[in-house]
């Protein structure tokens, strides 16, 4: 239960949140600069985040990059045991990926994550990589980038509010300098962080992930994360190729999900020898690449540029990808610390190539790079495994700089997305939360089975009286009167008033209006006159519902006119509407 | 207001420092990161250098995976794999570097030669070309030429000679201005390839005139005027050549050890060839020779069929023939009326042809005179 126990310690209302609540100008004035900040520390962090993977991975398994080398099988062992031992006693709280726990600190803890919890996520999760765990280096990063956002926003004293907005914010400048893709990191967060578009939060969003990737690419350079192959003319007979790879990733991604959905929990339960569990994940992680598959050890991203460049043969593809799997699901059952973006990616990379070899060697007249068919796979098993489909098609897309593979990348994602969907209903992130206790909110729920009401669901007809406002006050007075008598119910009236709008007024209101009319000045006067300046707000039948209840404050009445025609209603909206509409009925 | 403001001079301060401390590791890192890729970008070479292409990959692939980019070592593990039978994946590797730099030679000029081994020809013709108006880096010359010829040699295999004839004559008219014997040679010798023994002869001659010192271009030359039929040249060609080859040891003259025969040739057909006789009595005189040495071939000849029950009807009409040419073959005939000279040598030449086809290649001058008739030099 680490997320659940990452409980913000702070009291329920500090000065500062005082202060902001006094001053609230000042949040939005520093908002958009921190914003910036975040973004540049966190891509400095993820820089240097790599930078001790790479030294680490020289270091520990030495510059060869061959099988058949004892420190393979006995590195990342040894990595295993100080991983577990400093995950006991030092950093409690890095097990994981990071996803979940950045979700969690969000909507558990206001956004809070301790400076030690990044810290740890920072050396443990670069030993475990480096050592050989088959796991990776963005989920990490994003949960680095949203413990700097939490550790500024709470320094800088930022109210509450504020605190849980900066962790995405983080996030995503973290998982944007890890990725070196901007687009893919803001649309992740958004689908799996958020869950929504929210055009303030956006705002800082993109400043955060651009500065970071900014940091990142003064670094590494503005190459992509891999370097992507040719990208040849699609012929259409090849999507029914790229149909199967969904197909294809569609069930990988499945028996993924399935075998981490399995493992995980037992592994957890073993409470006695949880010390030695990262140990042994990685005996075997490690025995995997000394008998033959070096390549499904750490990372994994020098394959991956390997199989885009077409250079591993059909078995090896597979075995690659059958292995790949078997490692992370040890890896990161075992509560070693890394992520899961860079597996799901060689994964995917794998079977799109060996999709790409088998239809090369089968027909050859179809011209399809290997290389385009790991791309897409990359894409497929992002859209199946971790069912963020938006992101997996603009990551491909990003990543590779070529629009020509959208139409692949979109019907193999769908696919992939689909089969996934149908057979595995819980999607991984959100089944992790369940075994570790926690119920965040299912952002693909949040996503797709949103219901907003909107005006137009609880409009009800026009039964109130309506008067012209150019109407005399002698001459109001009457038909007022005659309306009310006749409708005796009836609180309030609608009074169309000369440019369109309209007025909706309280039956008190115009009586008082009445009684305080001079006879012998007033009777000539128009109607709207005497109401004043102030009018209803023009309100539209698709606009949201809930936006509809402060205005009842005010008006007994919220007339919901016609967009196509001004003036013309289409009916009126009661506060009794509203909530009854709310209650179901 | 004081209190953000402050706050954000010690963020400021904070990245700077964070900046500082992160550019310092990474410029350790890098330089020890290129250190590690030099080490095997060198020792990935040295591997391709001594044709150990799988050596070289593992060596470049852990160069390259501390400088991705180092263009040098990706080149050299794209040939490395192409070097050790990894077409496809040699073939993408090209194709990517190519899209940085599509017109550098060197990759359009390896991707030729994959798509040749691919048997894809439309592409490798389509590779040799940009390779061959790509960029190369110094001595482009020398490169576009040797692509070209390239270029022709693949045509010439692909029995697309008149494609490759002109791709010849191109890089021929290129060189014109160029002193380089062992050029013509191979440019005459593509010629040849091509059928085209005038141009390949011009290339020879320029050779000589090149190199007059070289064996080779001797030989060659006095080859192709033999084969042409002109024997003059060839005795004087082939007797130079000779001379120069027994003058230079190390000369790699007479290659298919026939020189000396085709000289003999030489000199027996300028005395046979009636052609060639200085006056006209000397021709008749010759003619006269052949004409005997070509009964005596045919009196042979039936002889030697006389074991088969019936003569054949080719050699039953140059019987025929002969009976009825007894006449005009004289030596005062043939003085008399020079069509009996154009009538004798028709009869010569076709019994050398019938006799070779029926009793065999023929020997001593009949060969001679057959190379003759074949070459039409007796009609």
């Amino acid at each position: 239960m680490e997320v659940a126990a990452q409980i913000d310690p702070r009291p329920t209302k500090t000065t500062a949140e005082l202060a902001a609540e006094i001053s609230p100008a000042r949040e939005e004035r520093i908002f958009l600069l921190l914003s910036i900040f975040i973004g540049i520390i966190s891509g400095l962090l993820v820089v240097s985040f790599r930078m001790a993977i790479d030294w680490l991975q020289v270091l520990l398994l030495g510059t060869e990059n061959g099988p058949h080398r004892l420190r393979l099988v006995f590195v990342p062992a040894a990595a295993g045991l100080a991983i577990a031992l400093l995950t006991k006693y030092v950093f409690p709280q890095v097990r994981g990926s990071g996803v979940n726990q950045t979700k969690a600190a969000l909507y558990i803890s206001n956004g809070y994550i301790s400076i030690r919890t990044v810290i740890g996520k920072f050396l443990l999760s670069s030993l475990a990589i480096g050592s050989g765990h088959s796991l990776g280096p963005e989920d990490p990063s994003l949960q680095i980038g949203a413990g700097v956002a939490s550790l500024i926003s709470r320094k800088m004293g930022l109210s509450r509010e504020k605190l849980r907005i900066f962790a995405p914010v983080g996030a995503a400048a973290g998982l944007a300098a890890a990725f070196n893709a901007p687009i893919s990191a803001i649309l992740f967060v958004i689908e799996e962080v958020i869950g929504q578009w929210s055009a303030g939060v956006l705002g800082s969003i993109v400043l955060s992930a651009v500065a970071s990737v900014v940091v990142a690419r003064s670094f590494w350079g503005s190459e992509p994360m891999f370097r992507i192959p040719v990208v040849t003319e699609l012929d259409s007979r090849e999507l029914l190729a790229y149909a199967v790879l969904g197909l294809v990733g569609g069930v990988a991604s499945l028996v993924f999900a399935k075998a981490l959905g399995y493992l995980r929990p037992r592994l957890r339960a073993q409470t006695s020898w949880t010390l030695f569990q990262p140990a042994v994940a990685g005996l075997l992680v490690g025995g995997i690449g000394y008998f033959g598959l070096p390549q499904v050890m750490g990372a994994g991203y020098e394959a991956i540029d390997q199989a885009m460049h077409a250079q591993f043969a059909f078995k090896i593809l597979i075995l690659l990808a059958i292995f790949k799997i078997i490692a992370t699901t040890l890896s990161f059952s075992s509560g070693t610390p890394g992520g899961m973006f860079a597996p799901t990616l060689f994964i995917g990379a794998m079977l799109g190539a060996a999709i790409g070899s088998f239809e090369k060697h089968y027909f050859p007249y179809l011209h399809g790079s290997t290389g385009s068919y790991a791309l897409v796979g990359m894409g497929v098993l992002f859209a199946a495994f971790l069912r963020v489909p938006l992101t997996s098609v603009f990551m491909v897309l990003e990543v590779s700089g070529n629009y020509s593979v959208i139409l692949p990348v979109i019907l193999a994602n769908t696919i992939a997305y689909l089969i996934s969907r149908a057979l595995q209903p819980v999607p991984i992130f959100e089944l992790f939360t369940h075994q570790d206790g926690l119920y965040l909110p299912s952002m693909e729920e949040e996503r797709e089975e949103r219901h907003d009401l909107h005006f137009e669901d609880a409009l009800g007809p026009i039964n109130a009286p309506v008067f012209k406002g150019s109407e005399t006050l002698g001459d109001a007075r009457k038909s007022v009167l005659d309306a009310f008598e006749k409708t005796p119910g009836a609180t309030a009236a609608l009074i169309q008033c000369k440019d369109g709008a309209w007025y909706a007024a309280t039956r008190q209101e115009l009586e008082t209006i009445f009684s305080a009319m001079n006879e012998e000045t007033d009777t000539k006067q128009a109607l709207e006159e005497r109401l004043g300046k102030e009018r209803t707000p023009t309100m539209y039948p698709d606009q949201a519902l809930a936006t509809a209840l402060p205005f009842f404050r005010r008006w007994p009445l919220i007339p919901i006119s016609n967009r196509a025609m001004r003036g013309a209603l289409e009916g009126v909206l009661s506060q009794a509407d509203v909530i009854r509409r709310y209650q179901g009925n | 207001m004081m209190r953000d403001g402050a706050a954000f001079l010690i963020l400021t301060a904070f990245t700077g420092i964070l900046f500082a401390v992160t550019l310092f590791l990474f410029r350790s890192f890098s330089s020890h990161r290129d250190d590690l890729a030099e080490e095997a970008g060198n020792a990935g070479k040295a591997a391709l250098a001594q044709h150990r292409p799988h050596d070289a990959i593992a060596s470049l692939r852990e160069a390259l995976s501390y400088a991705p980019n180092d263009r040098k070592n990706q080149l050299l593990l794209a040939q490395a794999l192409g070097e050790d039978g990894h077409i496809e994946e040699a073939n993408n590797y090209f194709l990517n570097l190519r899209e940085a730099e599509p017109g550098d030679g060197f990759i359009n000029l390896q991707l030729a030669r994959l798509a040749r081994q691919r048997r894809q020809k439309q592409e490798a013709v389509d590779f040799y070309r940009a390779s061959i108006f790509g960029d190369w880096k110094g001595e482009g010359d020398v490169h576009r030429r040797a692509v070209r010829l390239e270029l022709a040699d693949y045509l010439i295999d692909q029995k697309d000679v008149q494609e490759a004839q002109s791709e010849l004559t191109i890089v021929a008219s290129n060189a014109r201005s160029i002193a380089d014997a062992g050029l013509d040679l191979t440019l005459g010798d593509a010629f040849l390839r091509v059928s085209d023994s005038a141009n390949a002869l011009k290339l020879y001659q320029k050779a000589m005139t090149d190199d007059p010192r070289d064996p080779l271009a001797y030989e060659k030359a006095g080859r192709v005027a033999y084969r042409l039929g002109d024997y003059a040249h060839a005795r004087d060609w082939l007797e130079h050549g000779l001379r120069e080859s027994a003058g230079n040891p190390g000369s790699a003259a007479d290659p298919e050890g026939d020189t000396a025969t085709l000289l003999k040739n030489s000199e027996r057909l300028l005395l046979l060839s009636p052609g060639l006789a200085p006056s006209r009595a000397d021709r008749i005189a010759r003619e006269l020779r052949n004409r005997a040495t070509s009964k005596q071939r045919l009196d042979a000849c039936i002889k030697q069929d006389a074991a088969s029950e019936q003569i054949p009807a080719a050699m039953q009409a140059l019987v025929a023939r002969w009976t009825a040419a007894a006449r005009t073959t004289t030596r005062e005939a043939l003085l008399r009326d020079a069509t009996n000279e154009d009538e004798l040598n028709g009869l010569i030449s076709d019994t050398e042809t019938v006799t070779a086809q029926i009793c065999g290649p023929p020997q001593g001058d009949d060969a001679m005179l057959l190379i003759l008739a074949q070459r039409n030099s007796l009609r």
